[in-house]
């Protein structure tokens, strides 16, 4: 099984990247170039502060929103469309590791490409602001930051995957996971509403609770409470993916 | 290896989509090692045929076997042990010739240097190995299909099934790609089912055949035992054919029917020797100009069987 999930998403990266091994240097440097300006003005702007704050913990959180959910719009959906889905199916592999193969490889990309990301964050801020010292996440931003973002990249690659199971088109696919990424991103925002329509008593336990956790114990209980979901998310997936329905599409 | 004398069994396989029914009580037996010829129509039920016996659909009603493993039950052993190149031909166009292959490979567990051996060997044979590691995306439709074929017998399976694998070529890249399937079918010793309507195409690959319609099939068999069901056919041209001699020609025990159009004669006949119907068209004043003894093609069969048909729905 492990074989053949790890065949899964061999195919899948050599798929993603077989063009963009084929663009030419100048395009590929121009893409690096830009993600790591972007990262060595954002810590040079946060200055020390970068390294246990909650900017850092914001952006480890944003990326797998902005990624994510266009790699895995294309899993299923990009197959079908291209008509290579039938020929996989078609094939011996079993249906589980179909599904976790493709659930993991944006999952996966996505996720080591953050850390790498945010590790590198700390090179222009090491050099700008490090005379005193090695600057480094602190371990409970660090494992914060890893262990959210793996929950929230997993979230998004699960409702993702599901969203495009049995679409007929990846713009379709997509049209289904930004209506479901839309509800999550704006969830906070919709608590906040909710808070401001409370009675005046609630809403002051409410706040005090949530003052006495503080920001990162918050972060500790939604990131639980999302691993929960992505358990549940991918468990309904597996039972929806039957080879029988998808061919049917 | 197991040997199992028949490679595809299906019993009153039937496959219903909502009120349509796309295959209708299917009952064939095809001995291991043939080439099998699924003959029809668009829509005639030839690719749900070939979905029902890869276990991607289940069937309404009836069972299908393929090397004595049920459909239903032993799919992933089935697919497994079967090489496919379906409607579409579904390669990965953005990855190359060799990690096409190399997928498939890793799929069935193949070593990397298996792997690396048999791509050398496939790609050398259907001549595309120079082009092997270039982007599928830039090939040609016939380079593509070839590599599909690659693909299909890539790990040596016991039965392969192709569902119109010519379909779209140039007749060129066709008869290439005929010539490489039966080269490959004999290397490798494997049972082929080949879906088309491509009824030149099948007569020249195919051991046996059977013809469907609207998801029934009409009749099943050799191409011999097909012909020997249709009546052969003598076309004559000449002229003074009169309708004395139109008279005495009918009513001739060898002739099953004319038809006359200006100076040709079509004739339905118990036999393909034209002598006694030639001596009796001289001795009735007729002139003969050319004589065609014309023999039965699978064509001439698939059309008696579908005007068959048509006619008992009538």
């Amino acid at each position: 099984m492990i074989a053949d999930i790890q065949t899964v998403m061999w195919k899948e990266w050599r798929d993603l990247f077989g063009d963009l091994q084929r663009k030419s240097t100048l395009y590929k440097v121009g893409v690096v170039v830009v993600a790591l300006f972007f990262a060595t003005v954002l810590s040079l702007v946060s200055e020390e502060g970068w390294t246990s704050g909650e900017t850092s913990l914001m952006f480890w959180l944003a990326f797998p929103f902005v990624f994510t959910s266009q790699m895995v719009a294309d899993s299923f959906a990009g197959e079908r469309e291209r008509h290579t889905l039938e020929t996989l199916l078609a094939t011996r592999l079993p249906d589980r590791a179909i599904y976790i193969g493709k659930l993991l490889t944006p999952t996966l990309m996505v996720w080591v490409g953050v850390q790498a990301w945010m590790l590198y964050t700390l090179v222009p801020l090491n050099i700008a602001f490090g005379r005193d010292g090695l600057l480094l996440f602190s371990l409970e931003t660090l494992l914060l930051g890893m262990s959210s973002s793996l929950a929230l990249t997993l979230l998004i690659s699960a409702i993702g995957t599901l969203g495009s199971l049995h679409a007929p088109t990846v713009q379709s696919a997509q049209v289904r996971i930004g209506i479901f990424t839309f509800i999550i991103f704006f969830l906070p925002i919709f608590a906040f509403a909710l808070l401001l329509i409370l009675p005046d008593n609630v809403r002051q336990q409410i706040v005090d609770f949530l003052t006495t956790l503080g920001v990162n114990r918050g972060i500790i209980a939604v990131t639980g409470i999302i691993f929960l979901t992505d358990v549940g998310l991918v468990i309904l997936g597996m039972r929806l993916f039957r080879r029988s329905r998808m061919i049917l599409d | 290896m197991t040997q199992t004398a028949i490679a595809i069994h299906t019993e009153g396989l039937t496959r219903d989509f909502d009120s349509v029914r796309a295959v209708d009580h299917l009952s064939i037996a095809i001995p291991t090692g043939t080439i099998f010829g699924l003959l029809g129509e668009n829509g005639a039920g030839k690719t749900t045929t070939v979905h029902l016996l890869l276990g991607l659909l289940q069937p309404t009603s009836g069972r299908a076997e393929i090397l004595s493993m049920d459909t239903m039950t032993h799919g992933d052993e089935i697919r497994a042990r079967c090489g496919v190149l379906l409607e579409h031909h579904g390669l990965y166009e953005r990855m190359s010739a060799t990690d096409n292959l190399a997928f498939h490979g890793r799929i069935h567990h193949m070593s990397a240097s298996q792997i690396k051996t048999r791509t050398q060997e496939l790609l050398t044979h259907l001549k595309l190995y120079d082009r092997r590691d270039e982007q599928v995306k830039t090939w040609s439709k016939g380079m593509k299909q070839k590599l599909a074929l690659a693909r299909a017998v890539f790990h040596r399976p016991a039965v392969v099934l192709l569902d119109e694998p010519t379909a779209g070529l140039d007749p060129v890249a066709a008869a290439s790609l005929r010539d490489d399937l039966l080269r490959l079918a004999k290397d490798e010793g494997t049972t082929l089912l080949l879906n088309t309507h491509n009824l030149p195409e099948a007569e020249k690959v195919c051991d046996l055949v059977g013809v469907l319609k609207a998801g029934k099939l009409l009749a099943t068999g050799t191409l011999e035992a097909l012909r020997a069901g249709s009546k052969p056919h003598i076309t004559i041209t000449g002229d003074k054919f009169g309708a004395s001699l139109l008279a005495q020609l009918s009513a001739h025990p060898l002739v099953e029917e004319i038809k006359h159009a200006d100076n040709t004669l079509n004739i339905a006949t118990h036999t393909t020797d034209p002598t006694p119907l030639l001596a009796l068209i001289i001795e009735a004043g007729g002139h003969i100009y050319s004589v065609q003894s014309a023999q039965i093609s699978l064509e001439d069969v698939f059309l008696d069987l579908m005007n068959q048909a048509e006619a008992v729905t009538a």
